[in-house]
C-alpha cells in the first residue's frame, strides 16, 4: 500500500507517540501511567503482527532485522511500562517513555539514514530530559557524549550519502537503507570507509563502545533512565553499525569494517572486565556490565562470518532481555532498601526470597553461565573465534570469564551478607513478573531455541553477514 | 545572472573553509568565555558565508537555506543565549590546557583529516576532497575543545564550533547535498541550543 497510509510500520511507531500524548492531558499521573503500558503494549501487538504484513510506507521499512528489534525494543519497553506503573516516574516520566519507545521504534522502522539519525537525536534527548529532574551532572554528562556522538554520526552520514553519489544521484533515494544496500557495491569504496569511521565513532558511543563509552555508562550508572528504556538505545545503534559494516562488506575497495568493530569490541569487553569489580552501586555495575556484552556483540558483528551475527543478534537479543530483568530486580531492592548502593541490598536473599532469588538469577545470566541463553550465544561466538581468528579467543576468553566472574561475586554478596533494615514497600509478586518473564525467554532460548526463531536469526544474518 | 569561474569558486570556498579552521584553532587559545563567544561567533558567520558562496556559485536554494540557518543559529541566536548564560554565570578564567600542547595536538589532529580525505576523489563530479579535509580538520579540531574544557559553557561553545564543521562538510558536498542532510544539520544546532536546558548548576 502506497500513498500517505503508513502501513503497520508507522502504526508501531505512531501508537506510542499518541499515547504519549494522551499521557501528557491524562487527568492524574495513575491514568498516565496505565496509558505508558497501553501504548507500549499496542507497539508491541503491532510489532509482532509486522512479519505477517512488512508493507511500509512514508519512508519506513520493515526488514527481518528491523522487525526483530521493534518487536524487542516494544516488548521490553511493555514489561517496564508494568513495573514502573506503580514506581513513581511521575507523568513526566510516564510522557518521556511513550515519546523514547517512539523514538526508538522509529530510529530502527526507518528506511532513511537521515531519518534514523533524527530518531537517535530525538531519543538522546528524551533521555536527557527524563534525567534533568534528577538533577546533578548526569544530564549534562549524557548531553555532551551524545551531542559529540551524535555530530560524528551526521559527519559519517553526509559522507555515506557522498560516497553512493555517482551511483544513487541526489534524490531522496540516497539516503535509504534500500538503496543503499544495492548501491553499495558499485559506491566509492574510499569515501565509505571514511563514512564507515565516523559512524563507527558516533554510533559506537551511543551503544556505549571505547573509546567514548563513559558519558552513557557515566549517565545510566547515576539512576536506571526511564525506567531502564536508555538501556535500548545501545541495540539502536548496533543495528545502525550492523546495517552499515553490511554496505561496506559489499563494496570490493572499501576497507574491512571487520577489524575495527573486533578491536573496539574487544576492548570495550577488557575494560568492563577490570571495571566491574569496582562498582559499587547497581545502576553503575549494570552499566558497566551492559557495555561488557554490548563489546561482545559488536565483537561478534566484527567476525562478520553468517555464525557469528546469528550469535551476535542472540547475544543482542538476550542482553536486552536480561539487562531489563536486571533494572527491573534492582528497581524494587532500591526501593524496599532506599538506596541503590550494593552495600544497603545484602542478604537479599534471607528476607526477600523471591525478589533475592530473581535478582540471583538476572545476575547468573547476564554473567553468561548455563543455562541461560548468553551462554549459548557466548558460546558460539568463542567458538566461531576459534575458527576464524583463533588467537583473539584468549582475550575474549579471558574477558568473558573476568566478567562473569565479577558477577558472580556480586550475586554471592546480595545473597550471602547479613540483611539490612528496609526502608520501603516490599515488591509484590506481581511486579516481578515481567522480570520472570524475559528470564524464562532467555531460559527457554538456552535450553531449546525454537526452529522458527533459529530461521528468523539464520536469515538476518544471511542478509547482514 | 553572472556566471562564476570554477576555480574561483573553488578558491574561494578553501579560502573560507581555512578561515573555518584557522578560527577553529583560535578557539583552543582563548581562556575566557566571552573570547570563546567571540571565535565561534565568527566562525559560524564564516561557515554561512562559504554556504551562501556555495549556493551563489550553483544558485542551490538548498544552500541558500543552510547559510541563513547556520548564520541565524551559529553566529546570532545560540551566541546570544550563551552570553545571557555567561552573564548569569560568574565567569572566570576557563580551565584549559597549555597553548603549545593543545596546537600540537590540533595539528596532529589536521594531518589525520588530511590523510584521511586523500583518497576520497571521486571521479567524474567536482573535487570534494580539499573542502572536505578542511571541514574534517574543523571537526576534530573542535573535537579537541570538550575534552579539555572542565567547565559546561566553554564546552557547549565547542559542540557550537563542532555543528560548525559539520555544516562545513556538509557545505563542501555542494549542490550534491540531498535535502534531508541538510535540515539534519540544521537540526544539529537545534541540539546544541538544546544543551542549555541540560546545563548543570556550575556551567561557567
Amino acid at each position: 500500500m502506497t500513498g500517505l497510509w503508513p502501513g503497520l510500520p508507522g502504526l508501531v511507531v505512531l501508537v506510542p507517540l499518541l499515547a504519549a500524548l494522551a499521557a501528557a492531558v491524562a487527568p492524574t499521573a495513575q491514568m498516565a501511567a496505565w496509558l505508558a503500558f497501553g501504548g507500549a503494549t499496542g507497539a508491541f501487538a503491532l510489532a509482532a503482527a509486522l512479519p505477517w504484513s512488512p508493507e511500509a510506507g512514508l519512508g519506513l521499512l520493515a526488514d527481518p532485522l528491523a522487525i526483530h528489534m521493534a518487536v524487542l525494543t516494544a516488548f521490553v519497553a511493555m514489561t517496564g511500562a508494568w513495573v514502573f506503573r506503580r514506581q513513581g516516574l511521575g507523568r513526566h516520566g510516564h510522557v518521556l517513555s511513550c515519546a523514547l519507545l517512539a523514538a526508538l521504534l522509529l530510529a530502527l522502522l526507518a528506511d532513511d539514514i537521515a531519518l534514523t539519525w533524527a530518531a537517535v537525536a530525538a531519543a538522546v534527548l528524551l533521555l536527557v530530559a527524563a534525567l534533568r529532574p534528577a538533577g546533578g551532572t548526569a544530564a549534562w554528562t549524557l548531553f555532551l557524549a551524545g551531542a559529540a556522538a551524535l555530530a560524528l554520526a551526521l559527519l559519517g552520514t553526509l559522507m555515506l550519502a557522498l560516497a553512493t553519489l555517482p551511483v544513487l544521484g541526489t534524490g531522496l533515494d540516497a539516503v535509504r537503507w534500500t538503496q543503499l544496500a544495492d548501491a553499495a557495491p558499485h559506491a566509492h569504496g574510499p569515501m565509505l570507509t571514511l563514512a564507515f569511521v565516523f559512524l563507527l565513532l558516533g554510533y559506537g558511543t551511543l551503544a556505549g563502545l571505547v573509546p567514548l563509552h563513559g558519558g552513557l555508562a557515566a549517565a545510566e550508572g547515576q539512576a536506571p533512565m526511564l525506567g531502564g528504556l536508555g538501556a535500548l538505545l545501545p541495540g539502536v545503534a548496533l543495528v545502525t553499525l550492523l546495517r552499515a559494516r553490511s554496505l561496506l562488506t559489499a563494496n570490493p575497495d572499501a576497507m574491512s569494517p571487520g577489524p575495527a568493530l573486533l578491536a573496539l569490541g574487544l576492548l570495550s569487553l577488557l575494560l568492563a572486565a577490570m571495571a566491574l569489580r569496582r562498582q559499587h552501586t547497581a545502576w553503575r555495575f549494570l552499566a558497566v556490565a551492559g557495555g561488557e556484552q554490548v563489546g561482545v556483540v559488536a565483537f561478534a558483528f566484527g567476525l562478520g562470518t553468517g555464525a557469528a551475527t546469528f550469535a551476535g543478534m542472540l547475544h543482542l537479543t538476550l542482553l536486552t532481555l536480561l539487562r531489563a530483568a536486571a533494572v527491573q530486580g534492582f528497581a524494587g531492592a532500591a526501593q524496599l532498601k532506599g538506596s541503590a548502593d550494593f552495600a544497603a541490598l545484602g542478604g537479599l536473599l534471607a528476607r526477600h526470597r523471591a525478589l533475592g532469588l530473581t535478582l540471583a538469577a538476572a545476575l547468573v545470566a547476564l554473567a553468561g553461565v548455563p543455562p541461560f541463553g548468553l551462554f549459548t550465544s557466548g558460546f558460539l561466538i568463542v567458538m566461531e573465534t576459534t575458527r576464524q581468528a583463533p588467537l583473539l579467543a584468549i582475550p575474549l576468553g579471558l574477558g568473558l570469564a573476568g566478567c562473569a566472574w565479577a558477577l558472580a561475586a556480586r550475586m554471592g554478596g546480595l545473597c550471602r551478607q547479613a540483611p539490612t533494615p528496609d526502608h520501603g514497600p516490599v515488591p509484590p509478586p506481581i511486579a516481578l513478573l515481567p522480570a520472570w518473564l524475559h528470564l524464562a525467554v532467555a531460559l527457554w532460548l538456552g535450553l531449546a531455541m525454537p526452529q522458527p526463531m533459529v530461521e528468523w536469526l539464520a536469515r538476518i544474518a544471511e542478509t547482514f553477514r | 545572472m553572472l556566471q562564476p569561474d570554477p576555480a574561483t569558486v573553488a578558491e574561494g570556498a578553501h579560502l573560507l573553509g581555512g578561515a573555518a579552521l584557522a578560527l577553529a584553532f583560535a578557539l583552543l587559545t582563548r581562556r575566557r568565555l566571552g573570547a570563546m563567544l567571540l571565535v565561534v561567533r565568527a566562525q559560524s558567520v564564516v561557515a554561512a558565508a562559504a554556504a551562501a558562496w556555495q549556493a551563489w556559485a550553483a544558485a542551490s536554494g538548498v544552500l541558500a537555506a543552510l547559510a541563513v540557518a547556520v548564520l541565524l543559529g551559529g553566529a546570532v541566536a545560540l551566541p546570544w543565549m550563551l552570553r545571557r548564560q555567561a552573564e548569569a554565570a560568574a565567569e572566570g578564567p576557563v580551565d584549559a590546557p597549555p597553548v603549545p600542547a593543545a596546537m600540537t595536538a590540533a595539528a596532529a589532529l589536521v594531518v589525520l583529516a588530511i590523510l584521511a580525505v586523500l583518497p576520497a576523489h571521486l571521479p567524474g563530479l567536482p573535487p570534494l576532497r580539499e573542502n572536505l579535509g578542511l571541514a574534517l580538520s574543523a571537526v576534530l579540531v573542535a573535537l579537541l575543545v570538550l575534552p579539555t574544557r572542565r567547565a559546561a559553557l566553554p564546552q557547549l561553545v565547542g559542540l557550537l564550533a563542532l555543528a560548525n564543521g559539520v555544516a562545513l562538510a556538509a557545505i563542501a558536498a555542494g549542490t550534491y547535498l540531498a535535502v534531508p542532510l541538510a535540515i539534519a544539520v540544521v537540526a544539529l544546532f537545534g541540539i546544541v541550543a538544546a544543551g542549555l536546558a541540560a546545563l548543570p548548576g556550575d556551567a561557567a
